[in-house]
C-alpha cells in the first residue's frame, strides 16, 4: 500500500488508496462486520441450496395448506402446502442472482467509460456524459417496465434494464474520481520521477475509485433486490414455475387477511438482505471519508 | 480597583478538553482583568490556550471539544459562567462583542453583509427593518468600508479579506458592547491590511471606551495596540506587565525568548527560534512547564513544583522561581 | 438567472431527443410485430402485410424515426395497440392520479425529513439523532409495495380506518381523495424520508461546525433562528438536489404502488401495457416521464441557484 510517494518534507498530500489499512478501519464498525457475515451466510445458503438436504420446494402437500410456523415447518406452509423456509431459500437465490446481474451491467457499462472520460476529457467527455444524462432521466423501474414490454416477460432483461438505469451513477463516480486524481500534482511528481503512466493510473486512480465504487455497488445491489421484488410482484419479472421473493409476494397478497405471515416472511428476507448491504455500504463510506482527511 | 470596577475579570479559569475518556486540563489557573477603554493583549504560540480562553469568556466553547471546569468570569461584577443560556445570549453581541480569526470562513456565504449585520442589530435593539438597515450602513462606514450603501447588499464572496474583517468588526460593535474580544484578528490578513485593522480596533476601543482583549501570537501586534500584556504558555499565564515594561525588561525566560525571536531590520544576529515543543495537554510535566526549553532552569528549583504567579510590583507578575535573580534581556531601547 | 435557466433548457432539448431516440430504438428492436398484435391471433398473413404497409412499418428505421418525431411535434404519441385509443388521451386520464400521488409524497417527504434532519444535524450524537438514524436505516430497507400491503392489512382490513383500494380519478371531494391517497403516500414516502433525512442531517452537521455559525452565535442569535435561517439555507442545497432525483424515483415506485392499491395512474397503466405488450402506451409514458423528471431536476437546480449565492458567479 502506497502511503507517501513523495516524502513528507515536500508536503504533497497523497490520498491513501483503500487497501489493507482500510480493512482494519472497517473491522471497527462492528455492526457492519456482523452485517457482512449475515449477508455471507445468506449468500452461501442460497448458492448451496440445491445441494443441501432439503425438501423439494415445489412439493405440494395439499393437506398441509397454510400452516402456521411449527417444528416441521419453521416458517409455515403456503397455499399449496409447500414448506416456506425452503421456498424462501430458493427464492432468495433468484433474487440475489437478479441483483447481481443488474450490478454487473451497471459496472461494466459505467466504470470503464467513466474512467476513460475522466482521464481524457475533451469532446468524448461531453458526448458520453450527455448520453448518460439522458438515460438518467428515466426512472429505473419505468425503464425496466419498458424493456419488459419490448422484450417479453423475463427477469434477466428487466434486471439488465435496472443495470442500465444505474450505469450513469457508476459513470459519474468513476469519472469524478479519475478526473480528480488525474489532475493531482502527485501524478506530475510521479511522472517526473520516471513512473510510466499506466502504472500511475493503476496505482493511484483505481485505489481512490475503489472506495466510492464499493458504495455505489452496494446501493445498486440493494436497489436490485428491491427492483426485482417489485417487478416480479407485478408479474413482469420472474415467471412461474421459478419463484423469487417478489413473485412469492404476488400470491401472498391475495391471502393477506387469511395468512399474513406469507406476506411478512418474504418481505422480511428482502429487508434483511438490503439492511445488511446498507450497513456494509455505510461503514465503507465512513472509513473512506475518514481516510480522506490525510 | 476592585473586581466589580473591572469591565471584565477572569479569575482562576480552568478549561479541560473533553473527548473519549476523562477530561484533560488544558488551561489552568488563568486570571485576567481588563478595565474600561483598556486594550489587553493575550500572547502565546498556538496551543498555548489563548483562543480557548477567549472563547470561554463568551461561553462559545464547542461542548464536544472543551469545557470550563473551574473559575469565574465577571462582567462589571456580574458572574457570566452561571448564567442560563438564554441570558448569556442576551450578553453576547450586546454586552460582549467578538471577532474571530479567519474572515474568509467567518461570514455566512449565503447571506448579505447587511443581513448578517441587521440580524445582530434587530436581535438586541428591537429596531425595525428599515431603521436597522440605515444603522447597518452607518456601521459599515464607521469601520472604514468605502461605498457602504453598495456593500451592504453584497455577499461575502464579493468582499476582500480585509473588508470581511471589517464587517465582522461592525457586527461585533453594532450594539455598543462594553467588552470587545478579538481572537487573532489579523493573523489571516496581509501586512498592510493588518496594520489598518489594528488601527481600526484601537480607534474603536478608544472612542467607544470598550474593554478589549486581543489574543495573538505576534508580538508586533502587541507593541502596536496593547496597553497591557499577559503572556501564556502551555495553558498558564507566565507573565503580566505593561507593554513597555514587557518589551524592555521581561521577567520570565519565555518572554525573553519570544522577544529574542523577533526579526529586526539591520540586526546582525541570526533569527533565534526556541528549540523544542511546548508540552501538550495531558502531558504537562511536574514543575515548571517551560523548564525543558528554558536556558535558566535548575533541576532542584524548577522541576519539583509548579511555580506560582508571583506579584512583583503593581501590575507586574511572573511565574518563575528565579525571576528575582535573573537579569533577562529585552529589546534594545 | 434567466440566462441560467435558458442554458439548462437548451441542454435539456437535445436530451429529450436522445431519450426519444432511445425510446424509438426500443420499438425497433422489439420482436413483437405491431400489426400482428393489433390484428390479433387469427389474422391472415395478407392482412398483416397490408397493415404493416399502412402503418409504414416496411420502411427503413430512420424514416420511421422521422415520422415518429413529426408525430411527436404534433403532440401525438401514437395509438395504443390495446383498444386503439390515442396514447395521449390515455395518459391524460391517468396523469392526474399519479401527479397527485407523487406530489403529495414529495411534500410529505420534505416536510418530515428536512426539519428532523436539520435539527439532528445541529445536535449530532443527541437523542433525536441516534433514534432517527437507527429508524431511518431500518425503514430504508423496506420495499414500498410490501409496506403498502402491510398498511392495507393493518389500516384497512384490521382497523378499518382507511379504504383498501384506490380511486380511479382525483375527484373534487378533497377529503375522500386524501383518504384514498394516505396509504400509498405513506408507503412511497417512508424510504425517501429516510434518505432525505440522512442527507439533510449530514449536510446540517457540516454546516453547524462552520466558523460562520459561531460568528452568528457570538452575536446572540438564538439556536432556533440559527437553524431556520443560517443552517437551513447553507445546508439544503444537496437536499434539494436529492429531492429532485427522488421525484424521478417516486414515479417509478408509483407504478408498483398504484398496482398494489388499484389506482389508475400512468404507473399502473404502464404495467398493464407491459403485460399486454402494448408498446406505444409504454413508450409514451416513458417519454412523458423523462420530460417530467428533467423538468423536476431543472426546478431543483433553480432552487439551488437561489440558495447558494456563491455558485452564481461560477
Amino acid at each position: 500500500m502506497i502511503d507517501n510517494v513523495v516524502g513528507p518534507s515536500v508536503g504533497i498530500a497523497v490520498p491513501t488508496p483503500v487497501g489493507f489499512g482500510g480493512w482494519r478501519a472497517f473491522r471497527r464498525h462492528r455492526l457492519a462486520v456482523i452485517a457482512l457475515a449475515v449477508f455471507g451466510v445468506i449468500v452461501l445458503a442460497a448458492v448451496l441450496a440445491p445441494v443441501l438436504p432439503l425438501p423439494d420446494p415445489n412439493a405440494q402437500v395439499l393437506t398441509d395448506r397454510l400452516l402456521p410456523p411449527s417444528a416441521g415447518h419453521p416458517f409455515g406452509t403456503d397455499e399449496l402446502g409447500r414448506d416456506q423456509l425452503v421456498r424462501l431459500l430458493f427464492a432468495t437465490r433468484i433474487s440475489l442472482w437478479a441483483a447481481l446481474q443488474a450490478t454487473v451491467v451497471g459496472v461494466v457499462l459505467g466504470v470503464p467509460l467513466g474512467l476513460l472520460t475522466g482521464t481524457v476529457g475533451g469532446r468524448l467527455d461531453g458526448i458520453v456524459s450527455r448520453a448518460f444524462d439522458a438515460v438518467q432521466s428515466i426512472p429505473a423501474l419505468i425503464l425496466a417496465i419498458a424493456v419488459v414490454a419490448v422484450l417479453g416477460r423475463q427477469l434477466t432483461p428487466a434486471m439488465v434494464a435496472v443495470g442500465i438505469a444505474f450505469a450513469p451513477t457508476f459513470y459519474r463516480v468513476s469519472r469524478a474520481a479519475a478526473s480528480t486524481v488525474a489532475g493531482e500534482t502527485y501524478i506530475e511528481a510521479s511522472r517526473s520521477m520516471g513512473q510510466k503512466t499506466i502504472r500511475i493510473v493503476v496505482d493511484h486512480v483505481l485505489g481512490s475509485v475503489v472506495a466510492a465504487l464499493v458504495v455505489v455497488i452496494s446501493t445498486t445491489f440493494a436497489f436490485g433486490i428491491l427492483a426485482e421484488a417489485a417487478l416480479s410482484y407485478l408479474g413482469l419479472g420472474a415467471q412461474p414455475p421459478s419463484a423469487s421473493l417478489g413473485s412469492m409476494l404476488t400470491s401472498a397478497a391475495n391471502l393477506l387477511n387469511a395468512s399474513p405471515q406469507l406476506t411478512v416472511e418474504p418481505g422480511l428476507v428482502i429487508v434483511l438482505v438490503v439492511l445488511c448491504v446498507s450497513q456494509v455500504s455505510d461503514a465503507v463510506q465512513a472509513v473512506a471519508s475518514a481516510g480522506d482527511g490525510g | 480597583m476592585t473586581v466589580a470596577d473591572m469591565a471584565l475579570s477572569v479569575q482562576d479559569l480552568e478549561i479541560a478538553l473533553v473527548g473519549t475518556g476523562r477530561p484533560v486540563p488544558v488551561v489552568t489557573g488563568v486570571s485576567l482583568a481588563v478595565a474600561r477603554g483598556e486594550i489587553v493583549g493575550l500572547v502565546g504560540e498556538s496551543g498555548s490556550g489563548k483562543s480557548l480562553t477567549s472563547l470561554a469568556v463568551t461561553r462559545l466553547l464547542d461542548p464536544r471539544v472543551a469545557r470550563v471546569t473551574a473559575g469565574s468570569v465577571t462582567l462589571y461584577g456580574r458572574e457570566l459562567l452561571d448564567l442560563s443560556e438564554p441570558a448569556m445570549r442576551t450578553v453576547r453581541g450586546k454586552e460582549i462583542g467578538m471577532i474571530f480569526q479567519n474572515p474568509m470562513t467567518s461570514l455566512d456565504p449565503a447571506f448579505t453583509a447587511g443581513y448578517q449585520l441587521t440580524s445582530v442589530l434587530r436581535r438586541h435593539s428591537g429596531l425595525g427593518r428599515r431603521a436597522a438597515r440605515v444603522r447597518a450602513v452607518e456601521l459599515l462606514g464607521l469601520v472604514g468600508i468605502a461605498d457602504p450603501r453598495r456593500r451592504v447588499d453584497q455577499y461575502p464572496h464579493q468582499l476582500s479579506g480585509g473588508m470581511r474583517q471589517r464587517v465582522m468588526i461592525a457586527m461585533a460593535i453594532a450594539c455598543e458592547p462594553k467588552v470587545l474580544i478579538a481572537d487573532e484578528p489579523t493573523t489571516a490578513l496581509d501586512a498592510t491590511t493588518q496594520a489598518q485593522i489594528l488601527d481600526l480596533v484601537k480607534t474603536l476601543a478608544g472612542t467607544m471606551r470598550m474593554a478589549t482583549i486581543i489574543t495573538t501570537h505576534d508580538l508586533g501586534v502587541v507593541a502596536e495596540v496593547c496597553d497591557r500584556v499577559a503572556v501564556m504558555y502551555a495553558g498558564q499565564v507566565v507573565e503580566r506587565a505593561g507593554t513597555e515594561q514587557l518589551f524592555y525588561r521581561p521577567r520570565h525566560p519565555y518572554t525573553e525568548r519570544l522577544l529574542r525571536s523577533l526579526p529586526r531590520v539591520g540586526a546582525a544576529r541570526q533569527l533565534a527560534g526556541i528549540p523544542g515543543q511546548p508540552p501538550r495537554a495531558g502531558h504537562f510535566p511536574v514543575g515548571c512547564r517551560f523548564a525543558t526549553r528554558c536556558g535558566y532552569a535548575t533541576e532542584s528549583e524548577c522541576t519539583t513544583a509548579v511555580p506560582v504567579l508571583r506579584q512583583l510590583a503593581d501590575d507586574r507578575s511572573a511565574r518563575c522561581v528565579r525571576t528575582g535573580e535573573l537579569e533577562l534581556i529585552g529589546v534594545d531601547a | 438567472m434567466v440566462r441560467m435557466i435558458g442554458r439548462r433548457v437548451a441542454i435539456a432539448v437535445p436530451l429529450v431527443f436522445v431519450v426519444s431516440f432511445l425510446v424509438f430504438a426500443l420499438t425497433a428492436v422489439s420482436p413483437t410485430d405491431p400489426a400482428r398484435a393489433i390484428l390479433g391471433e387469427g389474422a391472415t398473413p395478407a392482412s398483416i402485410a397490408q397493415l404493416r404497409h399502412q402503418l409504414g412499418l416496411d420502411q427503413s428505421t430512420l424514416v420511421r424515426y422521422g415520422h415518429w418525431l413529426a408525430q411527436l411535434f404534433h403532440g401525438d404519441l401514437g395509438q395504443s395497440w390495446y383498444g386503439n385509443v390515442p396514447v395521449t388521451a390515455k395518459i391524460a386520464q391517468g396523469l392526474p392520479v399519479t401527479a397527485a400521488l407523487v406530489l403529495a409524497s414529495i411534500v410529505v417527504t420534505a416536510a418530515v425529513a428536512v426539519p428532523f434532519g436539520l435539527y439532528a444535524g445541529m445536535r449530532p450524537g443527541g437523542r433525536v439523532d441516534r433514534v432517527a438514524g437507527a429508524v431511518a436505516g431500518f425503514l430504508l430497507a423496506m420495499p414500498e409495495f410490501w409496506v403498502a400491503l402491510l398498511l392495507i392489512l393493518l389500516l384497512s382490513q384490521k382497523l378499518h380506518l382507511l379504504p383498501g383500494t384506490g380511486t380511479t380519478t382525483i375527484t373534487t371531494d378533497v377529503w375522500s381523495d386524501i383518504q384514498y391517497l394516505t396509504i400509498p403516500v405513506i408507503a412511497i414516502s417512508l424510504p425517501q424520508i429516510c434518505a432525505l433525512y440522512r442527507q439533510t442531517r449530514a449536510s446540517a452537521a457540516t454546516v453547524a461546525r462552520q466558523d460562520y455559525v459561531r460568528t452568528a452565535r457570538a452575536g446572540g442569535i438564538s439556536e432556533s433562528e440559527l437553524l431556520r435561517t443560517r443552517v437551513a439555507k447553507n445546508a439544503l442545497v444537496p437536499s434539494v438536489t436529492l429531492l429532485g432525483l427522488q421525484l424521478g424515483r417516486m414515479i417509478g415506485i408509483a407504478a408498483v404502488v398504484e398496482s398494489v392499491y388499484g389506482m389508475q395512474g400512468i404507473g399502473s397503466m404502464a404495467v398493464q401495457a407491459a403485460l399486454n405488450s402494448d408498446l406505444p402506451t409504454v413508450l409514451g409514458i416513458v417519454l412523458v416521464t423523462a420530460v417530467v423528471v428533467m423538468a423536476a431536476n431543472l426546478l431543483a437546480d433553480v432552487t439551488c441557484f437561489y440558495l447558494a449565492p456563491k455558485a452564481r458567479t461560477a
